[in-house]
């Protein structure tokens, strides 16, 4: 699916399909190694959670959020706030042991196969073993989900 | 182009004459090692300047070899060579209008496919130019294999494999540099075939443009189908649509094959250190306490271990003076040489510790590679203030010396944001004025005087915070520096680099801000000592008293007024000014200030108080401020808006005071 750099979550790889930055930026961008087709993954954020440093092209650049939510990318991998309606497999949880103990009750774990049933602004209702849950958005952006291709 | 003298004519030339001298420019993305290969090749004989008109530090140095004298400078470091930062502008003018005769490109073996990037750029605009991969002895270790000779056999131009830490290579790059400056090679490279055509095509129209003919016509093609602004501007033609992304993917696609047959990455994880530090030093919650900790003991190392320099060498000049004082029969001489030059001498030398050690720290920071972390740590605070991370240490070092402060602000790479931390620093309350501070409370407020001066301080940052929004406003439209920053691997600093960083920044310091400083103490010494030798009845007096009317409104005596004029000298000499002109000791709470205490009331002492932390700063600030700035418009920014600010506060907190008591 089609999302911007600074929603990649940490740890995920994907590739840069579109760079929107204004013109006087993306010279520098080109020159550090972002231009379309181009690898990227995400390292880690920063205390506050911006910026956020990224490995491209074996060198690690921080961007802020500003200018990284221009870059456009494509990836398996995205967080589930994103996520349209189907099918996904879980990736990871972002959290500490509270948080993956609630999504366990829930039946979330890494590797469960989920469907987004219907996409609202403050969450997501999903499908998951023959039950729907509904995950609010703040717990669905720390669900880091695989796409399934369409059968 | 090429400019071969001959051998003889080298010979003749004997004892080098600056004009023979074979210029080169040493070019390369930041953290490349670009610098320690300067400092190898140059050793000690160089310099550190600013580019005219602008923040950016400019090195150059020489360099013997052969029969040739090289005059070597490191342009600043740069991913491109587009003129959208001050960066790579000044890089790139360097080479389209100054054209030295050769360019060395420095990479980084570890990632040599990003740093070929502005090696093609280079290419496209001229020839004689060398590659030099360095860090080879980290490659070598990580099991990098990088065949030099394929490298050059494609490219066309001399390919060096070095390390500026073991020094590998180096008599290689210097041989290199030998040889083809008696020689001189242009190639090109090309692009994909469509764009080859349009290359073409833009080339023929332009080539028909007589006032084009000292540029390369195919590399102005180039930048025009890149929409460079500039060129669009030179040369009045828009060719439309924009290449820029595929001109970028083209060169790319040329570095993959070029480095095919020549390149081989290892499987080996050289990462791995690396990752760990950083796994600490940009953690969620470990990370910042190691931010605070750093910067502690900068602060700390800087004006603590300073500390007793400073003051055997105030003690030094003290007596000094003291005794040419008494040596010397003719009063006003005597006065002259200890007060004036001695004392003014005194108040240069004794901030040599402080900036040294400044330097030394800032030059561990930087070549570490910790600098950029700590900046990324703390970027998100900064950004509240349309700043970025980098500024952060910066302040901070001004709560010792604004003058340090100033100093530091090298280490910010946007000229913009560098400008605006300049201007906003003299608002952080130094050191030096925290004698005033102490007085005036322990006089006015009695048991609120801790929280008095307290308030002072939070009230120093919230006005630097204010006016770094206010500036960025002003002067560069509320824009924010990008921000986009490489996190380079960390790295060993070599005893020689930090001791040639050290000691060039803090000698330029010297020369440029000492001249300033010396010249000041000598006016204020004038203005202390004539017409009559007395403080009372001196011009300084007489200034206090004319100005005094002025200063009515916010309550200040003449005496206080005084004070604030020689309080330009340094801000702790407000405290023994006021002592004089009352006839006492600084004793606080001496009968001098008795009567200074019957005159005003505390809001207008807080008043002065509000003043003195932002009025003009003192003389090394301002000479610090038009060093690092390189234009006298902002020190008279500085001096205008601080002096009209500090009015204007004064009298509200009269006003407000005085409504309330």
């Amino acid at each position: 699916m089609k999302i911007t750099l600074s929603q990649l979550p940490v740890g995920v790889d994907g590739t840069i399909v579109e760079i929107n930055a204004p013109h006087e930026l993306r010279e520098r961008l080109y020159g550090m190694g972002f231009i379309k087709g181009q690898r990227v993954k995400t390292i880690r954020r920063a205390p506050l959670r911006d910026p956020v440093v990224y490995l491209i092209k074996g060198s690690e650049i921080s961007l802020r959020e500003e200018l990284s939510s221009k870059i456009v990318i494509e990836s398996r991998f995205f967080s589930l706030d994103l996520a349209i309606p189907g099918e996904y497999v879980v990736d990871s949880l972002v959290g500490g042991r509270r948080f993956l103990e609630k999504m366990r009750f829930i039946g979330i774990s890494k590797g469960s196969r989920i469907r987004v049933v219907k996409s609202l602004s403050r969450g997501k209702y999903i499908r998951i073993n023959n039950n729907d849950v509904f995950i609010p958005y703040r717990q669905a952006m720390r669900i880091v989900v695989e796409e399934l291709p369409n059968e | 182009m090429s400019n071969s003298h001959s051998y003889n004519k080298a010979e003749e030339i004997g004892t080098v004459v600056p004009s023979k001298y074979t210029s080169v420019a040493l070019l390369g993305n930041p953290n490349v090692g670009k610098t320690s290969l300067f400092n190898a090749l140059t050793g000690a004989r160089q310099y550190v300047a600013n580019w005219p008109g602008v923040t950016i530090e400019k090195r150059v140095g020489t360099m013997f070899y052969g029969d040739r004298a090289f005059r070597i400078i490191d342009l600043p470091g740069t991913y491109t060579l587009g003129a959208t930062s001050i960066d790579e502008k000044v890089a790139r003018d360097y080479l389209i209008y100054e054209s030295p005769d050769l360019v060395v490109v420095v990479t980084d073996a570890m990632n040599l496919e990003r740093s070929l990037y502005l090696l093609l750029q280079v290419l496209e605009l001229r020839g004689n130019v060398i590659l030099a991969i360095n860090s080879i002895d980290e490659a070598k270790k990580a099991g990098i294999k990088i065949d030099s000779k394929e490298l050059s056999k494609h490219l066309g131009i001399p390919v060096v494999l070095t390390s500026a830490f073991t020094g590998e290579g180096i008599g290689n790059l210097k041989e290199a540099m030998l040889k083809i400056s008696r020689s001189g090679i242009h190639v090109h490279y090309l692009f994909p075939e469509r764009i080859e055509k349009l290359i073409s095509k833009l080339s023929s129209s332009l080539k028909l443009k007589k006032e084009l003919e000292n540029f390369d016509t195919r590399w102005l093609s180039i930048k025009l189908l890149e929409r460079d602004e500039e060129v669009l501007k030179l040369t009045g033609i828009d060719p439309g649509a924009d290449y820029s992304a595929d001109i970028a993917n083209s060169r790319y696609e040329f570095i993959k094959e070029l480095l095919k047959d020549s390149y081989r990455d290892s499987e080996k994880h050289y990462w791995d250190l690396n990752t760990a530090i950083d796994h600490v030093v940009t953690h969620k919650y470990l990370g910042i306490l190691v931010f605070f900790a750093i910067m502690y003991l900068v602060f700390q190392v800087t004006y603590s271990f300073a500390e007793p320099f400073t003051t055997l060498i105030e003690i030094g000049f003290n007596a000094l003076g003291a005794f040419v004082d008494k040596s010397v029969p003719i009063p006003w001489l005597a006065s002259l040489l200890s007060d004036g030059v001695i004392g003014g001498v005194g108040a240069v030398i004794t901030f040599v510790p402080s900036i040294f050690i400044l330097f030394l720290s800032l030059g561990i920071l930087e070549e570490t590679g910790y600098l950029p972390r700590a900046a990324f740590v703390i970027d998100r605070v900064m950004y509240s203030m349309k700043l970025s991370g980098r500024s952060f240490m910066s302040m901070l070092l001004g709560f010792g010396c604004n003058v340090s402060s100033i100093m530091s602000t090298r280490t910010i790479s946007e000229p913009q944001e560098r400008i605006v931390t300049i201007l906003v620093s003299p608002f952080i309350s130094c050191s030096a004025r925290l004698p005033v501070y102490i007085m005036i409370s322990s006089v006015f407020f009695g048991k609120a005087a801790g929280l008095a001066i307290f308030s002072l301080y939070v009230f120093s940052v919230l006005f630097t915070f204010a006016s770094a929004l206010l500036f960025n406003k002003l002067l560069f439209k509320g824009k924010p520096s990008p921000m986009i920053m490489e996190l380079p691997r960390y790295r060993k600093p070599t005893i020689r680099s930090l001791m040639l960083y050290t000691w060039n920044r803090g000698k330029h310091f010297l020369e440029k801000a000492g001249t300033i400083i010396l010249a000041a103490s000598i006016v204020i010494w004038v203005l202390s000592y004539f017409p009559t030798g007395n403080i009372l009845t001196s011009f300084a007096s007489i200034l206090g008293k004319s100005l005094e009317p002025l200063f009515r409104p916010l309550g200040f005596t003449w005496q206080m007024v005084t004070a604030l004029i020689f309080g330009g000298a340094a801000k702790e000499v407000i405290v023994s000014s006021l002592s004089t002109l009352y006839g006492a000791s600084s004793l606080p709470g001496n009968p001098g200030l008795a009567t200074l205490a019957s005159q005003i009331t505390p809001p207008v002492a807080f008043g002065f108080l509000i003043f003195v932390l932002l009025y003009f700063p003192c003389f090394a600030t301002i000479a610090a401020i038009k060093n690092e700035s390189g234009s006298w418009k902002y020190v008279w920014i500085t001096v205008l808006y601080g002096l009209g600010i500090a009015y204007l506060l004064a009298l509200i907190t009269r006003l407000i005071g005085g409504a309330f008591l």
